[in-house]
């Protein structure tokens, strides 16, 4: 016979957790408020109004400052040079990111752990130092060339700095350990017995490298790169600091348009436009990497 | 009494006299059911625990009876029914108020006290003095025999102690009932049994409810003084062991208590209740008749008969009477004090099981002739096939 | 005969690679990854010897040895006012992104919480959106209502752009915290509040403090959206800093960063030795 007995009535409210392994919806929010509205007020406003604005002239609405983006060739210039400079900090931060990544999961003992520590460090300290470290050894009477004419390699300076180059190989430098840690992580979750099993079946080291290692590594290998490429279409403090006025990009125009020129609707065009290339990379990379996690299940 | 025994009464003893005496109060669970989607876990169950009574929640993974151990203690609440412990009716109460100790499957001590801090919790939560708190920490400790082991903390303890830490931490605040969930089942068979016997004398001593969860029927034999065998959520039967063990009221309890040998075959009467139920052109056993309380109607004597292995007889072909159930040994197991025999009967495989003695000219090979006592046999109806 | 001495068959039967090739391919590689090593300790070690170098202008390797540019650094009032103004805004940061942070990552982990993949992907969009767009973004709402190089502005957009690393780190130690114990503290009598305060808490603790330490360091170091928001009335270090590599190029900038790094590498060092004692 069920329910024959009284309610005990107080203390209902706690009860309508069905598990006492969730907390109640009630305490959720409680406890989601805070950083909701943090949220709400600093980041979706802000930004909304950011979007908002970028379609605002003083007579109303417009879509003018986007066109102005597509059809004045200079910003079109700056864009396909951000997303080229992105892309090569990407494929040169891979081409020398995996190979210590790979190292640093078969390293031995303290010597991993040193070359993880060796990627920490940089990770840890300011961009801001780190860009002026570069600034320092790029210089024309930085240390580089210093040490070249000292060495008697070079009879005058080199033009380092200010150039694309510079930036190239900063941004690199500083982007590194956000490439290396992911495919390190990756790496360190393949089980050792998978590169046996290969050698055993008749692999040889750079077969099993290839067909098993690679590929298992893929998932850190994408986080890495999606991360360095948003990154570094978004990098503001490098650029500004080591590129010159040939070398100017999304962020240090949009930078430019903000403070120096004072044309806020623009900037907000531009920051839209680098808005909205930033989102679609993140779709398309969600999208990849789920089907690659099909592909590599079924 | 083997010495571990022996050390074991000895120490009842004296503990019976230092430990309070806990007076355990009745459960009793009414048509609870608890659903998950579309997902039944509990299906209107009811039990009723008497006053210091050891029950077996037994059953197999999924069956819902860790569910229901779980409504009782409050962390899950039922879609219907009650649960009172006492006079008091808990349904709506939280967990943290229900007063009814738990130990749970991975012992769940906190990792950053010590073992004394872990007992203690209780007492701290229920604001007792610090005075009263430490002599009943230490009272607790004594109890399952691990008094110098206040200050470690758990990482340091073997499983077994762990076990023996958690159960004093659930009896330290004199709980009326105490809920165990399948708390042995991460040791060995060794320690295991050593546990079973521990858990049981501790819980004469203490007098208190125990409703014990566990997969392990042979478990659940030895310590209960009733078993509840629960099967995708329902209760299939509840009694002492030995009524399980004997009068099984269904094929699953049947088969889930110990070992038993099914036949398919038709039950024929051979007069008023004697009858024979005929394994095709194998021979026959004795079995009395299906009560008229089953379902075994006499249109269709389709029927699962059901015997324990030790209760069948073995002979060679030719010693026993023409109607014996015929077969051959496929392969004998000696246990030592006892053989076991797989026999080969058409396309089912029987266990017999004899006392080593009088069975070793038996072997691998031989034919074979089968009788029983007609008591012995169960019949089931034949259930439809799923 | 010969092949039984000349060690095993599948030996004899595999192609053999020059034995010169074999040491080269090794070394090659650790060559490579050696240089990127190098490649990636040495610019971040390069300003510790300049700051303490005696020449006014960069130079390198230093030739005198001097701390003249630490004490600039500590003398000049800009300085001093710069680096306070950022530590109080990363102290203030850190405890506002810890506390708003663990408890949204309780509600997420732990919780029912409708719209919960809504609330998680907004808890992590302050990481995705570029630091550029962020800060244009903050200048433009705080810039018309006179909020630049005000304090509390910077803890509130600070706040934003750390919580999503405290939401990472704690919600990684929750998940790996066992829901029992909750339970039996529970079942032992505590409330919800005792058995966070009692169990649960110490248990996650150094998630905790990992997740507080990004976000003091996210601040701190924090450039791009502190470039744009500071002013006259209130500069961070790192606004400071910008300035003075452009306009004000002198070896107490080093000195500044070496100072920046080492408070860095402390705190990380700090959260590494919490994080494995708890592991053991």
């Amino acid at each position: 016979m069920s329910s024959s007995a009284t309610k005990v009535p107080r203390r209902t409210l706690l009860l309508d957790a069905a598990s006492a392994r969730e907390y109640s919806t009630g305490l959720s929010l409680a406890l989601a408020a805070p950083l909701i509205v943090l949220l709400a007020l600093a980041f979706i406003y802000p930004v909304g109004k950011l979007v908002w604005a970028s379609f605002a002239t003083n007579a109303g609405y417009t879509a003018e400052h986007y066109l102005r983006i597509l059809y004045e060739p200079l910003y079109l210039k700056i864009l396909w040079r951000t997303i080229s400079i992105a892309l090569l900090v990407t494929v040169a931060s891979f081409l020398l990111g995996y190979p210590v990544a790979y190292a640093a999961n078969r390293a031995k003992g303290k010597w991993g752990l040193l070359m993880i520590v060796c990627v920490l460090i940089p990770l840890w300290t300011s961009v801001l130092v780190r860009s002026y470290a570069w600034i320092l050894l790029l210089q024309r009477k930085g240390i580089i060339n210093n040490l070249l004419l000292e060495g008697g390699f070079i009879s005058t300076p080199l033009r380092m700095i200010y150039t694309e180059g510079a930036v190239i190989v900063a941004m690199t430098h500083v982007l590194l350990p956000f490439m290396i840690l992911p495919i390190f992580s990756s790496l360190k979750s393949i089980p050792p017995d998978l590169a046996r099993a290969a050698s055993n079946l008749g692999a040889g080291p750079v077969q099993t490298f290839f067909r098993v290692t690679l590929p298992l590594s893929l998932p850190g290998v994408y986080a890495g790169s999606l991360m360095t490429f948003i990154l570094a279409l978004g990098f503001y403090i490098t650029p500004a600091l080591l590129g010159g006025p040939s070398t100017l990009m999304m962020a240090t125009v949009i930078g430019q348009q903000t403070t120096e020129l004072l044309n806020w609707p623009f900037a907000s065009a531009l920051s839209g436009v680098l808005l909205g290339v930033t989102f679609l990379l993140v779709v398309v990379f969600r999208r990849t990497l789920s089907l690659s996690k099909e592909v590599q299940l079924g | 009494m083997t010495a571990m025994m022996r050390d074991l009464r000895s120490q009842e003893l004296l503990a019976a006299r230092a430990a309070p005496k806990l007076r355990g109060q009745t459960v009793t669970i009414s048509g609870v059911s608890k659903r998950y989607g579309a997902v039944r876990a509990v299906e209107d169950v009811s039990i009723e625990v008497g006053a210091g009574e050891f029950l077996s929640l037994l059953g197999p993974s999924g069956s819902g009876k860790t569910t229901l151990l779980m409504m009782i203690a409050g962390f899950e609440s039922a879609n219907e029914g009650s649960i009172r412990v006492g006079d008091r009716d808990l349904t709506y109460v939280p967990p943290n108020e229900r007063g009814i100790g738990m130990v749970f499957q991975k012992y769940a001590l906190f990792p950053h006290m010590t073992v004394a801090q872990n007992i203690a919790f209780p007492l701290k939560m229920r604001k007792l003095a610090k005075a009263e708190i430490a002599e009943r920490v230490r009272r607790a400790l004594s109890l399952v025999r691990l008094d110098d082991y206040d200050h470690r903390m758990p990482s340091q303890l073997s499983g077994g102690q762990q076990q023996r830490i958690a159960v004093a931490r659930a009896t330290v605040f004199e709980p009326p009932v105490l809920l165990m969930d399948e708390p042995l089942g991460a040791l060995d068979k060794k320690l295991r049994e050593q546990l079973q016997l521990e858990i049981k004398s501790l819980q004469q001593r203490l007098g208190v409810t125990v409703i014990y969860v566990t997969h392990d029927q042979e478990e659940a034999l030895t310590m209960s003084d009733r078993v509840a065998v629960i099967n995708n959520g329902r209760l299939e039967q509840i009694g002492t062991p030995v009524d399980l063990y004997d009068r099984p009221e269904s094929i699953f309890v049947a088969d889930f208590i110990g070992k038993m040998n099914f036949l398919k075959g038709e039950w024929i009467s051979s007069g008023g209740e004697n009858g024979r139920v005929h394994v095709g052109d194998l021979g026959s056993l004795p079995a009395l008749a299906p009560h008229s309380g089953s379902v075994v109607s006499t249109a269709s004597r389709r029927v699962r008969a059901a015997i324990r292995p030790e209760r069948l007889q073995l002979f060679k072909r030719g010693h026993g009477t023409e109607h014996s159930l015929k077969g051959i040994i496929e392969s004998v197991i000696f246990v030592g004090s006892y053989r076991t025999f797989l026999v080969r009967v058409g396309d089912d495989l029987l266990q017999v099981q004899t006392s080593a003695a009088g069975s070793g000219h038996l072997d691998r090979g031989d034919m074979v002739e089968m009788t029983c006592d007609p008591t012995a046999v169960k019949l089931f109806p034949e259930p439809p096939k799923s | 005969m010969v092949d039984i001495l000349s060690g095993s068959p599948a030996s004899a039967r595999r192609p053999r690679s020059a034995p010169v090739e074999a040491v080269l391919r090794p070394l090659f590689f650790a060559a490579v990854v050696g240089a990127v090593v190098f490649f990636l300790i040495l610019p971040t070690l390069v300003v510790i010897p300049v700051s303490f170098g005696s020449a006014s202008y960069i130079e390198f390797p230093p030739r005198g040895f001097t701390l003249k540019w630490y004490a600039d650094y500590f003398r000049d009032p800009d300085w001093m006012a710069a680096t306070w103004f950022s530590l109080k805004i990363a102290v203030s940061t850190t405890i506002a992104a810890t506390v708003i942070g663990t408890l949204g990552a309780l509600a997420m982990v732990r919780g029912r919480l409708p719209g919960k993949e809504f609330v998680q992907v907004l808890a992590l969009s302050p990481m995705v959106v570029p630091h550029i767009v962020m800060a244009v973004s903050i200048y433009l709402v705080f810039a018309p209502i006179g909020l630049t190089g005000n304090f509390f502005g910077f803890l509130v957009a600070h706040t934003m752009l750390s919580v999503p690393y405290v939401v990472i780190t704690v919600s990684a130690v929750l998940q790996r915290f066992d829901a029992t114990l909750e339970l039996a503290a529970q079942n032992c009598g505590a409330t919800r509040t005792q058995a966070f305060f009692w169990v649960v808490l110490p248990n996650i603790l150094p998630g905790v403090a990992a997740g507080g330490v990004f976000a003091f360091l996210a601040s701190f170091d924090e450039a791009t959206v502190a470039f744009f928001i500071s002013d006259v009335g209130g500069k961070t270090i790192t606004r400071k800093m910008f300035e003075d590599i452009d306009f004000n190029l002198t070896p107490v900038i080093a000195a500044v960063s070496t100072v920046i790094m080492l408070i860095s590498l402390v705190l990380m060092t700090g959260v590494q030795l919490l994080q494995s004692r708890k592991q053991r």
